[in-house]
């Protein structure tokens, strides 16, 4: 607990100097994309590490979240640091319908059933041209008003700033979950559905929490790339986001807060420079994948940041230890 | 509740029947467990002891009949609910959380206590943080109390059959149950482990929980620590009584070792 607050706190610190010794426009690019990822992998980790089951429709939230910040912005004109939020909040509230139903079901069942749901947002994003303007998507997302006149250069540094900060809003939010007493009963789901019961969690109302936050922060994400990219179509649904999230919590170690932010950082760095040998990009992606599943089986973080908790490690704590 | 001396017994079930398809699990059982009571249940495997467990604690719903505890009707309630009315049980095969350590599967059974508002798990106050540290004493005090506070941060994935039924037990005490319900805790326990067991459990009730229901194969361990007995075979209530009487009565020989040849 302390240790990951500790890194997370050091990483933070790191990331908030970053852009100071940085001025490199594409490399900027990079490390937003990494803060973007990071977002996701930790919303998908919540699932897949804390509750224990696996979503493979996550790209559904980032979805609804990218076409919610784009829909304000484009309809009501509605700023920025209005449309992120709302697009958090919106995606959450599908995150409780959908767990609704999804969230009965265990194992392969919610795997198919999550997935179905985003490809039936995909179809819709596709063919409500009315709404979505369908396959053309939505472009000229507004822009922050202080980068009208701003340089390429300085609009990259204010959407790393935003970025920065939706990421620790985002990693704020899941330390809180992930060392509360609710994290817990998750975690006792992810363990023992039968064990989760009988010391009185309900293992349907503790998913659902996870669930919720989890989709909102997809949908923060989501919000965070309309602006960004100024452009939304039916692509924030694909499957390719869908595999970038899996992987980055998988490679980083799930069930830890560490692992996904190292893997969004790795995978993120790796798509890029791979790009350089075409078309075996995804041949040396897959291969990697394989050999990080088959030889680190919990991530490559997963010994290392996955700290128990002891009892000796808490009694020295004051009541004010909490927080942050 | 029907007692108008005010005694009701802390959990009562009155003609439990449950059918799976045509075969009958059991069939028109009742009894109670009274406050400060060990009561032991045994039977032949396949008798419907573990059946009745769940039937108890709703992980089955019973086909007929009703289940009491402290005079409010049970029946039917989710199992998390019926846990947060203070019964508590384990489980036949072992279950415990095994990718935590000793202290996070104790800490973890903590989540009654530990339930806080959903502001608080954001945003928490000083209660929070006294909360917590509240069950982590309260944890390490169970801990101590069942014997395994020198494994207290050992994964429990490596922790010997003897120790993981201890710290179930354990997790399971820590939900804070008025009654515990144990279903072959000493399953996989040599005769010294099992003796030593029987020890630790008859020091649970009092100080930790009021009554202890304990499903056991392990006779000197049942003899030894049951207030009372209940012997079930074939889905039915076979014999109800002291230790002693049980192991005098012809029935129960009967049924756990067959007739005598006339």
């Amino acid at each position: 607990m302390r240790f990951e607050r500790n890194s997370l706190s050091a990483i933070l610190a790191v990331a908030c100097l970053f852009p100071l010794l940085v001025s490199d426009q594409y490399i900027l690019h990079l490390a937003i994309m990494v803060l973007f990822y990071a977002v996701l992998a930790t919303s998908l980790n919540l699932i897949v590490g804390y509750v224990g089951e696996f979503s493979l429709g996550h790209t559904a939230f980032l979805g609804i979240g990218a076409y919610a910040a784009a829909l304000l912005s484009l309809h009501l004109g509605l700023p920025i640091y209005l449309t992120i939020p709302l697009a958090g909040l919106i995606a959450a509230v599908f995150g409780y319908l959908i767990g609704l139903v999804t969230l009965k079901l265990e194992g392969p069942y919610f795997v198919i059933v999550t997935l179905a749901f985003a490809e039936v947002l995909r179809l819709i994003a596709n063919n409500w041209i009315g709404f979505t303007n369908g396959p053309m998507g939505l472009a000229g997302v507004s822009q922050p008003a202080i980068l009208s006149n701003a340089t390429p250069l300085a609009t990259k540094q204010v959407y790393y700033a935003i970025g920065l900060l939706v990421a620790a809003f985002a990693l704020y939010l899941a330390y809180r979950f992930v060392h509360s007493n609710a994290g817990r009963a998750a975690v006792a789901v992810r363990e023992s559905r039968y064990v989760a019961q009988s010391i009185g969690v309900s293992p349907f109302g503790a998913a659902m929490l996870a669930f919720i936050l989890s989709a909102g922060l997809a949908g923060l994400a989501g919000g965070f790339y309309a602006h960004y990219i100024s452009f939304v179509g039916p692509d924030v649904f694909q499957f390719a986001f869908m595999a970038s999230m899996i992987i980055m919590v998988l490679m980083g170690g799930k069930g830890t807060l560490l692992g996904p932010l190292a893997g969004a950082l790795i995978v993120t760095l790796l798509e890029e420079y791979l790009r350089e040998v075409q078309l075996l990009r995804l041949t040396i992606f897959g291969l990697i994948v394989m050999a990080v599943v088959l030889f680190l089986p919990r991530g490559l973080l997963g010994s290392l940041a996955r700290r128990r908790e002891t009892y000796s490690g808490t009694t020295s704590t004051k009541p004010a230890g909490g927080a942050a | 509740m029907n007692n108008p001396t005010g005694t009701a017994p802390l959990l009562r079930a009155e003609g439990l029947n449950m059918v799976f398809g045509g075969i009958t699990a059991v069939r028109d059982l009742s009894f109670d467990i009274g406050g400060g009571e060990i009561v032991g249940l045994i039977g032949p495997n396949g008798a419907g002891k573990t059946t009745c467990f769940n039937m108890l604690t709703g992980f089955y719903r019973p086909t007929e009949g009703r289940v009491f505890f402290q005079g409010r009707d049970i029946t039917g309630l989710k199992p998390y609910a019926i846990a947060r009315m203070g019964v508590v049980r384990s489980f036949q095969k072992t279950n415990v959380m095994k990718n935590l350590n000793v202290f996070e599967n104790v800490l973890t059974g903590h989540f009654l206590a530990a339930r806080q508002s959903l502001l608080d798990t954001f945003l928490p106050r000083g209660h929070v943080a006294r909360t917590e540290r509240a069950v982590r004493d309260s944890a390490a005090e169970i801990i101590a109390a069942i014997g395994l506070a020198k494994r207290m941060d050992a994964p429990a994935a490596l922790l010997s059959c003897g120790e993981l039924r201890l710290l179930e037990v354990a997790v399971a005490l820590a939900a804070r149950p008025r009654l515990l319900m144990l279903d072959e805790p000493a399953a996989g326990l040599n005769s010294h482990e099992a003796t030593e067991f029987g020890e630790v459990l008859k020091t649970l009730v009092g100080p930790h929980v009021q009554s202890l229901l304990l499903v056991e194969h392990n006779m000197s361990l049942v003899m030894g620590v049951s207030h009372r007995v209940i012997v079930m075979n074939f889905g039915e209530k076979l014999a109800e009584g002291l230790p002693s009487e049980i192991l005098a009565n012809r029935d129960v020989v009967e049924a756990y070792l067959g007739k005598a040849a006339e």
